[in-house]
């Protein structure tokens, strides 16, 4: 053998004594709350010799693959302390990661953040943790997930009080919202003063507004996407809580220790309890509250929500998660109106399964019901009647997600849905009753979608997020579709269908795609655009939204909504700081509005009440948030303009939606005085919406009557208001098993009697003269709870 | 009371602004507001019967301020309701071949007056609210017919305004009964009249009552589409009023009377959003308000309505004890 072929072998023997050189290997895992168990989603895993780094998924998965070698792996997610461990990756493996809670900012621990906005390329993302919902101080004094978002940038509300989120110029029904992957049809308890998410019984909320990634789609304007807490998997837990309009009570524990666990969590308001000792001989002659003789103590109003989740650990790879929801309102006012009570409820169920199929492949298998109905039974005389609607979903996902390779993950995957409308039936109440039994047609549809999404790194300086989703819509009979003349005021035939017949069928792609450029360490540029579809309507006629208010599919008349939006942002870091200021435009076609005087009652032709036409909107928004320290939260500022342009409506020009809140600037902050001791507060300064008042007064049969020559033609005056709250914790609590805490919170602290409707109306003592009046809702409104854990 | 469309839709307080209310955080509150200044519209306001009395038709004008309109001629200012009349229009109205000119009302009329059983006792001149005074012009006959299409031409400053009308068949009230109430808190118990009619199966029918009785706009309406032919005891005294609680339940041993009309669709459309502009509250938990829909030409507010009526009346009586 010559010196060249003992070289030869030589480095042959070399490489395959050294098979690490050239050989990858892939670390993945799950992280957990080291106290709880609990999956923790957004957590940051990162090599720190190489910088690479992934988040954990919504389950707290994580995967990175490198070169083999020895390592140091850091991992860290805010409110918990920082980990780190040195790691021998010979092949792949699977390290699981606990962190360890930090029970307060002013333990001297290092906490890093998450993933930093300048990193990710996602626009228009918000994350909440429920401890930042908590610090928000609401009307009613209940912590609620949709008022908190309201104080985000491009995030509006029409109305004091109301739970509805308009996102970047979109209606509240264009909204997907989330609870554990199920929709959530009617997200609000009491006409929208409460939201019926139990912040005590969720892990996180994550919200896209406007361009979301292709797995998310049926909606416009924004993904809302919740998860329920898992529960404790190593003690069991209680807390309840007391407050004026609610109580609450939560348990979790484990099932089987370390491998299944539970959590149960409950709320009941009382409003209408209040109500009935305050009209009572309480009320009327102890307290001598005014404009109490017209009321009564004979009123029976409530509401509660249920959430319980059940988690099973198969083994390593296989984890079962099983998850309902329960909510009901009940409404039932003697002294407003003896005759009527009017319930409506939601119901979820969740049924999902992950595996681990391979180190570099994740996948989500979902199963999942959603109920939306109601009840509006009405006894006055002869007419007593029953009048119900409902709209069931149920649904199917399977998501597949492969961390191909440091710079690549590839997420695909495939939704359908079944949806099953009753719009309205009516029943007579009783055998006397003159109401005659009807029903409008019930409707059935099928959605389905397809995509696939890309997380690709380009450069350490270009990450390019990028998608395509394709969705089909079908509308199946059985049901009678009319066909009118040009101006909807006469049917001129009509065709019955089978049951299963489709109908018709839209479909369309919708290409999402997101760019992230990275100029430093510290500042980056994004762009992104995505489009949109809707298949689904909501009819609804007044701002607010109402629990009576329907949903209905696209049909050969009524079109489905579809949005184009670009946005473009600049985003930076000042220390601990995260700055962003984004722009956003944004087109939607087939909006929806009603005619003048549209009757949505119960109507077999409800199309010739509907209008649809274009929408725009655009925008700035900037905010600074803090998200640890001391002092946390952030502040929040748009400036925007929506624009509606319907024919038929406003006479075809453009008119601006009630909610085209000009300015909307929102600062809340939270800081910890001690251990015992933490300060929150919030202020709100925003432009008004708008509203339609009338321009003419006249007489007709003996009063006077408005009229309206153009829609929403009046903006509301400035609105504006400072809350706060302390919350105090027993010192007690660091050493006994029973911890304690009161929350004392002020709404609307100088009491400014801000507009909440705006109207004319005859005069009572003479109806053919007229006034305007305004209408304040909250003053200065106090507000304690108390709270107990163990 | 309302037809069902309306009451359901109706959601005229929240119960937490109610609760509110009641603790005295919320409150409603007048509001300085003008409307921005534009040009007054002709209404006009036409009304065809089948009673034996003329065909009506009031021609006023529309204002842009809250501000009450007090006509210039003093010894009429205090009749007026705030609103200018019309009274130098050629008003006509056409029904089978015949062209009728409505001339402007007189000023005064004899009102009958009646004791407490409701007999007429005695007669005395007043001014006529329906007279030319408010803008009225009338036909010189009862010119009412079920079943016939009435059109209406008014010539106003070389605008020509037109509508049309048709008179639907003639619905009787066959008996009225009075029905118990228990009355709400620190109410008195009180009896209310309740009317029984057969409505037509074979035709869509719709019905506006008119009542008497203070405090409220004695108004509600009623669509066949959800009831069944035979109304057996249907109340329609609660009227509309801004303010939520009030009835215009009338008094026990007060005189009271029903009409009802059987009215065209467009009428009862127009009534629907009247009714809703009585319940509007600026869009928050209602639509957003907006004008009735005038089935009138040429941009002039107001409704031809040509309806047939049936009548009932009598003396509330008093709870026995």
């Amino acid at each position: 053998m010559n010196y060249f072929q003992h070289c030869i072998l030589a480095l042959i023997f070399y490489c395959c004594a050294n098979p690490i050189l050239s050989q990858k290997a892939t670390l993945y895992g799950i992280v957990r709350d080291a106290k709880t168990g609990e999956t923790l989603p957004g957590a940051n895993v990162i090599i720190n010799e190489t910088s690479q780094g992934a988040t954990t998924n919504g389950y707290g998965y994580y995967s990175l693959t490198t070169l083999a070698g020895k390592y140091v792996i850091h991992c860290s997610y805010v409110g918990y302390e920082a980990f780190q461990a040195t790691v021998e990756l010979t092949s792949s493996r699977q390290m699981d990661i606990t962190l360890v809670p930090v029970e307060s900012v002013l333990d001297e621990v290092v906490v890093t953040a998450t993933k930093l906005i300048t990193e990710t390329a996602h626009t228009g993302k918000v994350n909440l943790a429920p401890a930042q919902i908590k610090t928000i101080t609401t009307a009613a004094g209940e912590s609620d997930i949709l008022k908190t978002l309201q104080l985000m940038p491009g995030i509006q509300s029409a109305n004091e009080g109301a739970s509805n989120l308009y996102v970047r110029g979109g209606s509240f029904d264009q909204n997907l919202i989330l609870l554990d992957e199920a929709p959530v049809y009617n997200p609000s308890h009491a006409l929208g003063f409460f939201s019926t998410f139990n912040t005590d019984a969720l892990k996180s909320v994550e919200v896209f507004k406007g361009v979301f990634p292709a797995r998310y789609g049926g909606k416009l304007s924004s993904v809302v996407d919740i998860s329920m807490r898992e529960g404790n998997y190593r003690e069991t837990k209680v807390n309840a809580g007391i407050g004026l309009i609610s109580s609450k009570l939560g348990i979790e524990g484990p099932l089987k220790k370390e491998s299944a666990s539970y959590i149960i969590s409950g709320r009941y308001s009382y409003a209408g309890h209040t109500l009935n000792v305050l009209g009572g001989d309480i009320g009327r002659d102890l307290l001598s509250l005014p404009g109490l003789n017209n009321f009564s103590d004979n009123n029976n109003i409530w509401f509660f929500d249920l959430n319980a989740k059940a988690n099973f650990r198969l083994n390593q790879r296989n984890h079962l998660y099983v998850s309902t929801y329960n909510g009901h309102d009940y409404f039932y006012c003697f002294s407003l109106n003896n005759a009527n009570v009017l319930q409506w409820g939601n119901h979820t169920s969740t049924i999902r399964w992950n595996h681990i199929f391979s180190e570099k492949t994740f996948v989500n298998l979902t199963v999942y019901n959603s109920l939306y109905r109601y009840k509006y039974s009405i006894a006055q005389d002869i007419r007593n009647f029953h009048w119900t609607s409902a709209i069931r979903e149920t649904g199917v996902k399977a998501d597949i997600v492969n961390y191909l390779n440091p710079q690549f993950t590839l997420r695909s995957g495939l939704a359908a849905q079944n949806r099953y409308f009753s719009p309205g039936v009516i029943k007579p109440a009783s055998a006397n009753s003159i109401t005659k039994p009807f029903s409008l047609d019930n409707k059935n549809s099928i959605e389905t979608a397809l995509y696939s999404e890309a997380e690709h790194t380009l450069s350490r300086y270009l990450n390019f997020n990028y998608g395509i989703r394709y969705s089909m819509f079908l509308n199946l009979g059985e049901g009678t579709v009319f066909s009118y003349n040009s101006d909807y005021s006469q049917v001129v035939d009509s065709t019955t269908f089978a049951k299963n017949q489709i109908i018709n069928h839209y479909q369309g792609l919708e290409p999402r795609m997101s760019l992230l450029v990275k100029l430093s360490q510290k500042n980056s540029l994004k762009f992104a655009y995505a489009n949109t579809r809707q298949y689904l309507h909501l009819l609804s006629n007044s701002t607010v939204g109402l629990p009576t208010d329907t949903w209905l599919p696209p049909d050969k008349h009524v079109k489905p909504q579809s949005s184009n939006q670009v946005v473009g942002g600049i985003y930076t870091l000042l220390g601990e700081i995260e700055i962003s200021i984004e722009s956003y435009f944004k087109q939607m076609s087939n909006i929806l509005d009603f005619r003048d005087n549209a009757d949505l009652f119960m109507n077999q032709h409800i199309e010739t009440q509907i209008l649809q036409g274009k929408g725009k909107s655009y925008g700035v928004e900037l905010l600074a948030e803090k998200k640890q320290g001391r002092i946390s939260g952030w502040i929040g500022y748009t400036w925007a303009r929506t624009f509606y342009k319907i024919p038929g409506i406003n006479n075809g020009k453009p008119y601006s939606p009630r909610y085209d809140i000009r300015h909307n600037l929102s600062a809340t902050g939270s800081y910890e005085f001690s251990k015992q001791l933490t300060f929150s507060s919030t202020f709100k300064l925003a432009s008004g919406g708008f509203i339609t008042l009338p321009e003419q007064i006249f007489v007709i049969d003996g009063a006077a009557f408005f009229h309206y020559p153009s829609r929403n033609n009046y903006k509301l005056p400035l609105y504006h208001r400072l809350d706060c709250s302390a919350i105090y914790r027993s010192k007690k609590n660091e050493h006994r098993k029973i911890k304690s805490e009161w929350v004392f919170s002020v709404y609307n602290l100088y009491n400014r009697k801000n507009i909440y409707s705006l109207f004319v109306r005859q005069n009572p003592d003479n109806f053919t003269s007229a006034s305007a009046y305004k209408m304040s809702l909250f003053g200065i409104t106090p507000n304690i709870a108390y709270s107990i854990m163990f | 009371m309302s037809t069902i469309k309306s009451v359901t839709v109706s959601l005229k307080l929240n119960y937490i602004t109610l609760f509110l209310t009641i603790l005295g955080f919320s409150c409603t509150e007048p509001y300085e507001l003008e409307f921005p200044q534009s040009t007054p519209k002709l209404v006009i306001e036409g009304t065809v019967t089948n009673l034996n009395q003329p065909a009506k038709v009031r021609l006023t004008l529309s204002k842009s301020t809250f501000r009450p309109v007090v006509n210039d001629q003093s010894s009429e200012s205090y009749l007026s309701d705030g609103f200018e009349a019309v009274k130098d229009a050629t008003v006509l109205i056409k029904y089978n071949d015949i062209v009728d000119t409505l001339q402007l009302a007189p000023d005064s009329v004899f009102v009958y007056q009646r004791d407490l059983e409701g007999n007429i006792y005695d007669s005395v001149l007043l001014p006529n609210r329906s007279g030319g005074a408010y803008g009225y012009y009338q036909s010189r006959n009862n010119i009412g017919f079920p079943g016939t299409l009435y059109i209406l031409e008014v010539l106003w400053n070389g605008k020509l305004y037109t509508s049309q009308s048709r008179m639907p068949q003639a619905v009787s009230i066959d008996s009225v009964t009075y029905v118990y109430t228990q009355g709400e808190m620190g109410k008195p118990d009180y009896y209310l009249p309740h009317i029984w009619f057969r409505d037509n199966p074979a035709t869509t029918d719709f019905y506006l009552f008119k009542t008497s009785g203070g405090g409220v706009w004695g108004r509600a309406i009623l669509s066949d589409k959800f009831i069944s032919n035979e109304i057996t005891g249907l109340n329609v005294f609660r009227g509309e009023s801004p303010n939520w609680w009030m009835t215009g339940y009338p008094q026990s041993g007060a005189y009271y009377s029903i009409e009802m009309h059987s009215i065209p669709s467009e009428a009862f459309e127009y009534y629907r959003a009247l009714i809703s502009q009585f319940r509007n509250d600026g869009g928050v938990y209602t639509p957003s308000p907006a004008s009735p829909p005038t089935n009138i030409s040429n941009g002039a507010l107001g409704l031809l309505m040509a309806s047939t009526v049936a009548i009932v009346s009598g003396i509330m009586p008093y709870p026995d004890f």
